[in-house]
């Protein structure tokens, strides 16, 4: 009988080795949680990434005083699908929209370092922001250049 | 038992082992792929955004050079324009302070950078023009740059090609003439009569007069500078040429006449030189005002007087022009002229249209007459000319007189078609008689006759009866062709010139473009530096709101043109522009301030002679309707203006329209296929109309404009 009673797992046993395999698995799963994230967040990047760099080319192949025009008028933060030409364009590689859903966009201008050069380009800033997801936080991404009047 | 019972328990211990393990492998390879896309990512951020560095960099440069272009840095352009196979731009380049504090920011470094031309080739002309080797040539070719910049660690590289063109802003052969007209014989059907619609300008007392009532026509006259003797018939390409084609038809002027010298501003007899009356031995003579009474009264008549071999005998030919004195049956030559030239074809054929013997040309090839009044005084006859090409003759009449004067000889010469004839000798007033003996030529060369009556009969340009419009370097008369024109930059031709057009100019959508690179790269299409939409985007680009019309290349607009009348002030630099449609302009006045004299009279003054060379041939616009349309100006003071409208056709079409007839002022040049004198003509107003040549379209260096375009056509970006 002894025999029989020692040839299986006691409660302790079950409940102690329960609760080490829990303690190992559950940070293991809340990392594995957070990686997942970080990789959600690297691909809203690359997104993000993209529209910065398709709403800069586009306006570079505007002519000089358009695009002057143009990144005026986007100066302040506006939601990346209320540009027509970007929704559109966005409505090619992410069919429900969710992913460009919350991104915002602003032009920024920035005039040339001096007075001759001010006649013939100006700086121009594009920043793409999404939010963290439960998080107030916002992440963005900005690329620069200068355009130049090629009409001298 | 115990075994077994611990062999149990050993089995769950390792399968939370196992798991475990699977667990952390799972979550070291989910980490590594997080982190190597975190990478990737990161990567491609700085690829993208030294990719922005590179083209701003070599934007920078382009700008650079572009602004320096536009400044006319010498050395630059001069680089552009020798450029050679691996050569460099001639400047050194700075980085801008803009560029600079970018990659500053971006803590971006400059690791290298090279700009160096390549397939530089000169620009290909059409079959029929002949460009010399020993000159420079519109060229076109790309500007390779090659960007090394350094950016966190790494290298980026990035090589563009931008093309540029190097191009004549006048456009070849055509600079060279004042006026050019490739079917003007279309509006001379006929040689004479109604279907004559050149000569239209009914003349009296040396001026137009009207027959309907209304204003009278005026001619279109090209204006000539006034030369010393000893430099008439020199440096002729400065005067403009003339071309009046097409090439194998003939085309008659007929000379304006006059009763007294100096009448009115008109009269055309100053043309004809003692060189006309070849080969009668002319050295030294020249062709003098000589009084002479006839029925009404004592006139004035141009004549040449040559003397004969009988001493004191001479033979006096008299020049006789189109007008309404001579068309008048009681006028002082109708009468004389019809007995002498009786048996001639070439007035015969104004039995029936005697009126036609009153209309003169309505183009003034040599401009308007200065010898009226105190102005005769100043002017050294004979004028100035210019070379006129094309087929084109003076047709004027000679009526010959053998005369003794102390004896009172006065026997008129008849016109005879017999080679070996010879007058009877003449008899005195008092009964002696005296041989007509010459020393030169044959009578034919004596006798009264029309000139130019109509050269087509006769086989030869210039003979007795044929008088070309045109005098050689020599002074001889000579009907000038496609051989005999040498730009001043040197080009020659090896076909006519009404075929110029038809190989350099072609509708911006022409098919046979699509089909024909080579048609495409020898013509002006293949020069083209920038093509405009329409005419907003065109305003807009040269710079009107500004005060600025800057062509600089060879630009076309795609569609209709209209320029309203440009400020006195505003900021011109010339070159081509093509328009594909109309072309309507307002006044182009350069500032030049208004006269109160008559145009024509502009030509001898001066401060307009000197205006006239002060216009930079890098200033003329020249404006092209590519589809052959009508060019309308709705304004009349157009200067330093270079108009062209050619195309075939198969009767005339008015291809110059002034909207609001009126006093003209133009200084530039015409090429138009027909300018339809027949209406033209109604539309100047007031004054002669004045077409003027600036001196400097014909340089021997014609202006060439550098142009980097704007597309590339090499990119390769590489991430070391």
């Amino acid at each position: 009988m002894l025999l029989n009673k020692r040839s299986a797992m006691s409660l302790i046993e079950l409940i102690i080795t329960v609760m080490v395999i829990s303690l190992a698995v559950i940070p293991m799963l809340l990392s594995i949680t957070s990686t997942n994230v970080q990789v959600y967040s690297m691909g809203k990047h690359q997104l993000a990434a993209l529209a910065a760099r398709s709403l800069l080319d586009r306006l570079m192949l505007l002519p000089y005083e358009e695009c002057h025009q143009k990144c005026l008028e986007m100066g302040a933060d506006m939601a990346l699908l209320a540009d027509p030409e970007f929704a559109a364009l966005a409505g090619r590689i992410d069919f429900e929209n969710r992913d460009f859903d919350e991104m915002t966009s602003r032009v920024a201008v920035y005039d040339a370092a001096n007075a001759e050069e001010q006649e013939r380009l100006f700086v121009i800033e594009v920043t793409v922001s999404w939010p963290v997801p439960k998080s107030y936080e916002r992440r963005h991404i900005s690329f620069k250049t200068i355009k130049y009047q090629t009409r001298i | 038992m115990i075994n077994k019972s611990q062999h149990k328990s050993g089995s769950v211990y390792l399968l939370a082992v196992g798991l475990m393990s699977l667990l952390i492998l799972l979550i070291f390879s989910i980490s590594r792929y997080s982190g190597g896309r975190a990478r990737l990512v990161s990567l491609a951020d700085q690829k993208q955004t030294a990719l922005y560095a590179l083209e701003a960099f070599y934007g920078d440069m382009i700008s650079q050079i572009r602004v320096r272009i536009r400044d006319k840095d010498e050395a630059l352009i001069n680089s552009f324009i020798s450029a050679t196979e691996g050569g460099t731009p001639g400047f050194s380049y700075v980085p801008g302070q803009t560029l600079s504090e970018l990659f500053e920011e971006q803590q971006i470094s400059i690791k290298s950078s090279e700009m160096f031309f390549e397939q530089v080739e000169p620009l290909k002309y059409p079959a029929m023009v002949t460009y010399p080797g020993d000159r420079p040539r519109e060229k076109r070719g790309r500007l390779c740059i090659t960007n090394e910049v350094t950016f966190l660690g790494r290298n980026y590289k990035l090589t563009v090609k931008v093309p540029f063109k190097t191009v004549f802003t006048l456009t070849p052969v055509l600079r060279q003439f004042a006026f050019f007209a490739d079917r003007i014989h279309l509006e001379q059907r006929e040689k004479q009569g109604l279907n004559d619609r050149i000569n239209i300008i009914p003349i009296e007392k040396g001026s137009s007069i009207s027959t309907s009532g209304g204003p009278p026509r005026l001619p279109l006259c090209l204006g000539m500078s006034i030369k010393p003797h000893d430099q008439i018939n020199s440096d002729n390409e400065k005067e403009g040429y003339v071309y009046l084609g097409k090439s194998d038809q003939n085309i008659i002027l007929n000379l304006a006449g006059e009763i007294q010298p100096g009448e009115g501003e008109l009269s055309d007899l100053w043309q004809v030189n003692v060189e006309h009356f070849k080969p009668v031995e002319t050295t030294g003579r020249s062709i003098e005002h000589a009084s002479v009474n006839t029925l009404r009264g004592n006139i004035q008549n141009k004549t040449l007087s040559i003397p004969l071999r009988i001493r004191n005998t001479r033979a006096n030919l008299r020049l006789v022009g189109f007008c309404r004195e001579l068309a008048d049956e009681n006028g002082p030559w109708y009468k004389e002229l019809r007995y002498v030239l009786e048996s001639d074809p070439g007035f015969r054929k104004y039995d029936t249209s005697r009126e036609a013997l009153s209309l003169s040309s309505g183009i003034r090839i040599l401009g308007a007459s200065f010898e009226a009044g105190a102005i005769a005084a100043r002017i050294p006859y004979p004028r100035n000319v210019r070379n006129v090409f094309g087929r084109v003759f003076n047709r004027f009449f000679v009526l010959s007189i053998f005369d003794f004067p102390s004896a009172y000889l006065n026997t008129k010469l008849r016109y005879t078609s017999e080679p070996s004839y010879l007058p009877p000798p003449g008899e005195s007033s008092y009964g002696d008689k005296f041989n007509f003996e010459i020393e030169s030529g044959s009578y034919r060369n004596y006798m009264s006759r029309t000139m130019s009556g109509n050269p087509a009969e006769t086989g030869q340009d210039f003979d007795h009866q044929n008088a070309p419009a045109n005098l050689a370097a020599d002074n001889t008369p000579k009907v000038f062709t496609f051989s005999d024109f040498h730009g001043s930059d040197g080009v020659t031709l090896t076909e006519p010139l009404d075929r110029f057009a038809g190989q350099w100019f072609f509708d911006l959508h022409s098919a046979a473009l699509k089909s024909d690179l080579e048609r495409v790269e020898s013509s002006v299409i293949g020069r083209i530096t920038r093509v405009y939409r329409d005419q907003e985007e065109f305003k807009e680009e040269v710079g009107l709101a500004d005060g600025k019309l800057w062509i600089n290349g060879v630009v076309a607009v795609d569609g209709d043109l209209t320029l309203e009348d440009l400020p006195p002030e505003t900021d011109i630099r010339g070159g081509i522009v093509l328009v594909n449609g109309k072309i309507t302009l307002g006044n182009i006045s350069r500032g030049l301030a208004p006269s109160s004299l008559p145009p024509v009279q502009m030509m001898l003054t001066r401060d307009y002679l000197d205006y006239l060379r002060s216009l930079k041939p890098e200033d003329i616009l020249t404006f092209v309707s590519l589809s052959g349309d009508q060019i309308k100006l709705t304004d009349n003071v157009q200067i330093g203006v270079h108009l062209v409208s050619l195309k075939e056709l198969e009767g005339p079409e008015q291809m110059l329209t002034y909207a609001n007839p009126g006093k003209v002022l133009f200084a530039g040049a015409l090429a138009l296929s027909t300018p339809y004198l027949d209406r033209l003509t109604t539309e100047f107003r007031d004054e002669l109309p004045l077409f003027s040549y600036p001196p400097e379209m014909a340089t021997t260096k014609p202006p060439l404009a550098t142009v980097i375009e704007d597309n590339l056509e090499g990119y390769d970006y590489v991430v070391e």
